[in-house]
Order: C-alpha cells, then structure tokens, then sequence
C-alpha cells in the first residue's frame, strides 16, 4: 500500500482512485504514510531534520508549523532531543521521530509496521497512548502489531492473522475475550 | 629546507583542486552508490568548456566558472537521464557492474571527442596576471593556484550550506542514507539522485576550469583525476564536505613530500601508499562515517 512493492494483481482503492500505480512518494502526498518496521530514520541527521523531511509534499510542507507543534506536544521529549543526531537516541525515541515524521504529512491514513519492536515497555505504553491521541485527532491508524494485548485494548477494529489468512475479526474489545485469541496470543495465566 | 616548505606549498596549492575534483565524485559515490569513473572526463570536458569561453569569447577564466558551472549541471542531468539512471534501478551487483561499463564507455567516447575537438596538445589558458607571484618570505605563492584555492574552498562551502541548509540538499542526504526510506517520507528520491548528479558533474566542471588556469589541460588527464579523485574519497571517507577537501589537501601533501624525499618519479607513490594504508588501517576513511 506504501507504493515500494508493486501489487501483481488487482487495485489498492484510496479516495476513488487506484493506488496501484502510484509512485511512493505521490502516495505519501495523497495521505497515506507508513512508519516501517525498524523505523528506517535518517540516523545521521538531527530530530528537527527528520521531521522536516516528513513534510516534503507542498500540502504538508504548508502545514508544517502546525504539524511540528503537534509533534511537539505528543512527544515533548522530542523538542528537547530537536538539534541532536537521531543515532544519539534511546529506540523508543527513534520510535517516537519515525511516528512524528509520518504524522508530519499530514495524513489521513498512519500505517505502523511492528511499532513496538525492540523497545522499552514504559515506552510502548507511551507510543500506543500516543496513536490514541492522534486517532481521536482524526487520523485512521493502522496497526500491524504483536503485541496483542496493548493492540486490542486500542483497537476499534482488529483483524488475527495466522499463516497469511485472517482468522477472526471484530471490535478490539471482543477479541480480547474471544477463547481462541486468548489461548493463543495471552497465554493460559491472562485474565 | 626552504626548497620543502615551497614544495609542501604547491602541494597544498594542488590538493585544494584534488579536493574539489573528489567532493563531485564522492556525492555521486555517496547518494548514488555509483562510481562514476568518467568523472575524470568531465573534469577535462570543463577544463576544455573554460578554454572555449576564454579564447573564443574573451571571457576572463575565473568569470569562465560561471557559465562553466551551470553548463556542467546541465550536462549531469541529461547524462543521469541518458545513462546513469537505468543504472541506479537495479540490485547492487548489477549496478556495480554496469555503471563500470558505463563510466569507461563514457569515458572513452569523451576522450576520442576530445581530441576530434581540440586535438591532443595540452592546452592553457592566460589570464591577466598570469605570471604574477606572492612573496611570502623565501617561499614564492603563484597568485593564479592561490585564486584557484579559494575559489575551490568557496565551492565547497557552497556545497555544505546546500546539503545542510537547503530542502532538496537534506532530501539528498536522506536518500544516501536509506532510499526506501526517503520513498516512504515522500521524497522524490528519482529527483534526489538527478539533483546529486547535476551537483558532481557542475562540481567536475568547476575543478575542470581550475585545473585548466592553474595548471594545463589535455585530452588524455581524465584517468590521472579519476584515481586521483578516488584516493581523495578513500583517504576521507564520504560523510563530511570538508572532510573530503581536507583529504585533497591531504593527498597533495604528501605527493609533495614523496617528491621533495623520493624524488619526482615517486610523486604519485605516496598516494597510492595512503590509499593501501587507509583501507587496511582505516576503511571508512579519516572523516567517515
């Protein structure tokens, strides 16, 4: 969906149009953005560099002042970080550069790819209560995750994947209490 | 003893021009991940676009940059656009290869052009004060190399400031560092590339016109400046600017002093041993990263 690998077949359906032709970066312009697994971050530039870069379409780069300010104030840690070089930076504040240089974009639509990998727990609570906020902001948030509990206490919607197929669907709420995922993904002690 | 300070001088004097001929080849090399072995060539090409301007024109040689630069950038362009950016498409290996093929066939075709074009005599150009020199106690500074050092160390700021200060600058040091990357940010990485391109061939052309009013220009130096621009970026490493014109700086020294110690014949020695050292001592060079 992220435009770097071509579908084969078929249409990947945004807004009336057709996606699957689209080059990566248009993508990105047209609101859809994905933060890659392993956050992929320019680690040689500074915090405030990489941000700028997330807003590089003209629409973004217009609301850039706005969208660095609420970057700003979902991760406050990141304005004191701002002239330091990503490198120098604990994981799960890259993670927290990786989310804001997406949301720099300006999207509608924020795809993450494994967003809590390899990073301090009390720093994926931070994260996940993150996508929160920038949901109820108004932005669709797309999650691929294995970390199911955090994932569906905040999911509206959660889909289980086993072996490339889904196997159950439905509200976040609901599959926490669903026996299969519970047995599955929580283990035998979960509540 | 004054015999070695002069000629430590006039390999300063040289290396400022080693590294401005490596800065063009090592942000191709850095972006890119190609290297353009015809970057040598395109250094000659400049040095034969001031020699055109400066005898068919009467423009003065140094004026000559500045119309040599932007004919240089052009010309990046429309090689990326011909060449250069079907290479970049495909998996490293194949790259490498290709763009080798690519950078000698090139490379061949402008050197036969070359010499179709203003035979194979070395050429000069004159300018206004050409035999003019300093005195600076017993040491004796060229003013023409010295204007050539400062105009190359004035590029090279020019250079950093649009990396470091200008949008597309950063967007091209974001594709250097992880293109798929740069994609998913929404940076036109294609664009990137086309821009760090134009910038090497612009920055060949200028070292070309330098060379070509401080020292002699001929056909056949492309290869000489290609090796010699490569050791720059071994020696230095990619990553930093000024790194690479200070390993220019660096290599033109030390020829300098193989020469002065070794005699003439062992100038080109010396770099060829940095080059050996550094990449068993130091792989990523003095200032990489």
């Amino acid at each position: 969906m992220a435009g770097l690998v071509r579908p084969r077949a078929g249409a990947i359906r945004w807004d009336g149009g057709d996606l699957a032709r689209v080059h990566a970066h248009d993508i990105v312009a047209r609101g859809l953005v994905l933060v890659p697994e392993g956050r992929r971050l320019f680690t040689s530039l500074t915090v405030e560099e990489n941000l700028e870069l997330g807003a590089f379409s003209p629409r973004a780069r217009a609301a850039a002042p706005e969208s660095r300010e609420r970057v700003y104030a979902l991760f406050p840690v990141l304005r004191e970080r701002r002239r330091q070089i990503v490198r120098a930076l604990s994981g799960g504040q890259q993670q927290m550069v990786a989310v804001g240089r997406a949301l720099m974009s300006a999207p509608r639509l924020l795809m993450l790819d494994e967003p809590s990998l390899g990073i301090a727990p009390r720093l994926v609570s931070a994260i996940f209560e993150a996508l929160a906020e920038i949901n109820r902001g108004g932005v669709a948030v797309l999650l691929v995750e294995q970390n199911v509990p955090a994932s569906l206490s905040l999911a509206h919607r959660a889909y289980v994947m086993e072996g490339g197929r889904i196997v159950r669907e439905g509200t976040g709420a609901a599959l926490l209490q669903d026996p299969h995922v519970r047995r599955a993904y929580l283990g035998p002690l979960a509540r | 003893m004054s015999v070695l300070a002069q000629q430590l001088v006039l390999g300063l004097l040289i290396g400022g021009l080693y590294g401005l001929a490596a800065a063009g080849l090592g942000l191709v090399f850095g972006v890119m991940k190609v290297l353009n072995v015809a970057h040598g060539e395109l250094i000659m090409l400049g040095g034969y676009g001031a020699f055109w301007l400066v005898t068919l024109l009467g423009i003065d040689p140094f004026a000559s940059l500045g119309l040599v630069v932007p004919l240089g950038l052009a010309l990046g362009v429309i090689l990326y656009v011909a060449l250069f950016g079907f290479v970049v498409r495909a998996d490293e290996e194949t790259r490498v290869k290709n763009s080798l093929l690519i950078g000698f066939g090139l490379a061949l075709a402008l050197h036969a052009t070359a010499v179709r074009l203003w035979t194979a005599d070395e050429r000069s150009v004159p300018t206004p004060w050409g035999g003019a020199v300093l005195s600076v106690g017993n040491l004796s500074l060229p003013v023409v190399r010295l204007a050539s050092l400062g105009v190359a160390l004035g590029l090279i700021a020019i250079l950093h400031l649009l990396l470091t200060r200008w949008r597309w600058g950063k967007a091209v040091r974001a594709a250097a560092e992880d293109w798929q990357a740069a994609l998913l940010t929404g940076i036109d990485v294609r664009r990137a590339y086309v821009l760090a391109f134009a910038l090497g061939t612009g920055l060949a052309g200028a070292a070309g016109t330098l060379v070509t009013i401080s020292y002699s220009v001929s056909p056949s130096i492309g290869l000489e400046w290609s090796l010699k621009a490569l050791i720059v970026i071994v020696l230095a490493g990619l990553g930093s600017t000024f790194g690479i014109f200070v390993g220019g700086l660096v290599l033109g020294v030390a020829e300098a002093l193989s020469a002065f110690t070794f005699g003439g014949p062992y100038r080109e020695v010396a770099g060829l041993v940095l080059f050996v050292v550094i990449l068993v001592a130091r792989p990523r060079g003095l200032f990489g990263r």
